[in-house]
């Protein structure tokens, strides 16, 4: 990989070529200007990774020449040198995003530590970006959470919301509805986009450990306490905090997250300190706060601190004109995911689709599209693989037929199917299959061929299926 | 640490020397100020210089007259000297020590070069450490003004 090029600019003749041989010496390509203009024109013509830059030149200084290339979004560590540091420089450079300012006279040798890590630095910063702007790609909201009117109009408050300077927002809704994905809408649509996102799911962890995740501790707070730690709030400073079921917390966290929610303000555990954070907090529950907190569950002043903006996702059943577009979305999504082409949604998967409730909302549509599409051998997805649950619903066709003592029911193109009522106590999707798939075999005593014939399925997927469920020795 | 302004500036302070090294011709030296042996290597005479600069008396250094890096680094020091000598009893102004230590930077600049790109013998560079080490000195020096 061939190295970072440098932009040395500084109107001392000796230490501007001494700076160029220097680096040049270590491999860097370097380029080099004695003015502010010359500078201006070569970072815009070789498109530098770092500047070494004087703060003193002769038509202008350092400092403005710096603010004019934040302005342009000039990417590269700049690092300013100057033999008269004066705190309001150093203060200007590092406000404008300089990586460090350096004393004169320079240490090669140090400076040159300075630049690698400049250079690493930037390199991380760059590679940051280019991971978030991918996360920003791959989340495709907009057809995540649905198409219909209503959820367009719901998105469009969220995109609102994410741009305003709301401290805390509440998302409610029933689980698997996207409130994760509406969180992580409101963070990178907002100016907050490029600090940190962090989740928390606050059900998942004991309150002794969720006090010290969340506002961190000090050395010595605790027996296992060795070093200090920060907490979520620190971390997620300047970006966005979510907690998730954020009914679950106790009332003794209730009380220290209202704390941070009034004054920004919070305490580590074992600390004397007060540390002061600028965080977005996004609470989300599928509880009915309003009922937790007449139970005396959930404080209410925290209620009304966080549902002064609350979003509510609705229930997929009550905007089935969704059901579709977003099953689209899925197959498509899992088609370039499994590298598997597909050509598009049978008739009969799409009114299966629409005869189900969906209980477990946008999530339970998702998965059951995933798990099709792995077992899908055609090109066209049908409903042969969804769960039973979606293809036998207790209103549905096949408890019809079972209801009229029919044991099996055909579908697609003459297969049979067996009608089956699931025992209140749910089954194993993964043991029927297994069992298929052995009864199978066995009634083709070991023919492979055969065995995939009578469960309409390739020879290659038998296989799989066999060494998923170690049925190789069946005969 | 010796008081560098204070008992050199007992004296008056000199005019501006002319432009480049002129005046001082190949030695660099300023009439009456003490000779340095010519088998002297340039980087004992820059040592030397330094430690003379920090004792607060005047410094030039012959190696100025040779046309390399090692004459870049004479004439860069001796108008550091001169410069110095140049300022007034009292301490210096926050210009000043900004200009003086602009040059030593270049002073110190080339000699980073030297070092990195092989031009210095194994026992110049043992003498060259000490020289730099001086020359920090002189720095704090400078900028406690």
């Amino acid at each position: 990989m061939p190295k970072p090029k440098i932009l040395v600019v500084d109107d001392e003749k000796l230490v501007r070529e001494s700076l160029q041989e220097y680096f040049e010496h270590q491999g860097y390509p370097v380029v080099s200007a004695e003015n502010a203009a010359e500078a201006a024109r070569l970072m815009a013509d070789e498109q530098p990774q770092a500047v070494l830059l004087d703060v003193r030149l002769p038509d202008r200084t350092g400092i403005e020449l710096l603010a004019d290339w934040k302005d342009a979004g000039v990417p590269g560590a700049v690092i300013l040198m100057t033999a008269d540091p004066k705190l309001d420089d150093v203060k200007a450079a590092i406000k404008l995003g300089a990586y460090d300012f350096v004393s004169k006279p320079l240490d090669f040798d140090e400076l040159s530590v300075t630049l690698h890590n400049a250079f690493e630095a930037t390199t991380l910063r760059r590679e940051v970006r280019t991971l978030r702007d991918e996360v920003r790609k791959r989340m495709d909201y907009h057809e995540v959470v649905g198409v219909s009117a209503a959820m367009r109009q719901l998105m469009d408050f969220v995109l609102k919301v994410a741009r305003s300077e709301a401290r805390t927002i509440l998302i409610t809704g029933e689980s698997g509805t996207g409130k994760d994905l509406v969180g992580k809408v409101i963070h990178f649509e907002s100016s907050r986009a490029d600090k940190s996102f962090v989740a928390l799911n606050c059900s998942a962890i004991p309150e002794t450990l969720l006090e010290t995740e969340l506002f961190g501790h000090e050395k010595g707070a605790f027996t296992d306490a060795k070093a200090m730690k920060q907490g979520l709030f620190e971390v997620a400073d300047q970006g966005t905090l979510l907690l998730d079921e954020i009914s679950e917390m106790s009332p003794f966290l209730q009380a220290k997250l209202l704390r941070v929610l009034e004054d920004q303000t919070f305490r580590r555990v074992g600390g004397v300190r007060d540390l002061k954070v600028d965080v977005r907090v996004i609470a989300a529950t599928n509880r009915d706060l309003e009922r937790a907190m007449a139970e005396k569950h959930f404080r209410e002043d925290l209620y009304y601190r966080l549902s002064v903006i609350t979003l509510h996702l609705p229930p997929l059943r009550d905007h089935k004109d969704d059901v579709l577009p977003l099953a689209e979305f899925f197959l498509r999504h899992y088609s370039q995911e499994f590298r598997k082409p597909m050509d598009g949604l049978a008739e009969e998967l799409r009114r299966v689709l629409l005869n189900y409730d969906w209980p477990g909302n946008v999530r339970e549509l998702k998965n059951a599209i995933e798990r099709a599409m792995i077992l899908e051998e055609g090109r066209v997805l049908t409903p042969d693989y969804l769960p039973i649950r979606v293809i036998a619903p207790a209103s549905g066709p096949v408890a019809a037929a079972a209801a009229a003592g029919e044991t099996w029911r055909t579908v697609g193109d003459g297969r049979r199917i067996p009608v089956w009522d699931i025992p209140a106590g749910g089954t194993s999707l993964e043991q029927v299959e297994r069992m298929l798939v052995e009864q199978a075999l066995k009634q083709a005593r070991g023919n492979q061929s055969e065995a995939a014939r009578l469960l309409d399925i390739s020879r290659d997927a038998l296989r799989y299926k066999m060494k998923k469920f170690r049925l190789e020795e069946v005969r | 640490m010796p008081p560098l302004l204070g008992s050199r500036h007992n004296r008056a302070c000199p005019e501006p020397a002319a432009a480049g090294e002129g005046s001082h011709h190949n030695t660099g030296l300023e009439p009456g100020e003490s000779e340095i042996p010519v088998t002297v290597s340039w980087t004992s005479e820059l040592r030397q210089a330094f430690a003379a600069l920090r004792a607060g008396a005047p410094a030039r250094v012959s190696f100025a007259a040779r046309d390399d890096r090692v004459g870049d680094v004479g004439r860069e020091f001796n108008r550091l000297a001169d410069a110095l000598a140049r300022c007034g009893p009292g301490g210096l102004t926050r210009e000043q020590a900004h200009s003086l230590r602009n040059r030593l930077a270049g002073v110190l600049a080339v000699l980073h070069v030297l070092r990195v790109t092989g031009e210095v013998t194994t026992e110049e560079e043992e003498t060259l450490a000490h020289a730099l080490a001086d020359a920090k000195e002189l720095d704090a020096q400078l900028r406690a003004g």
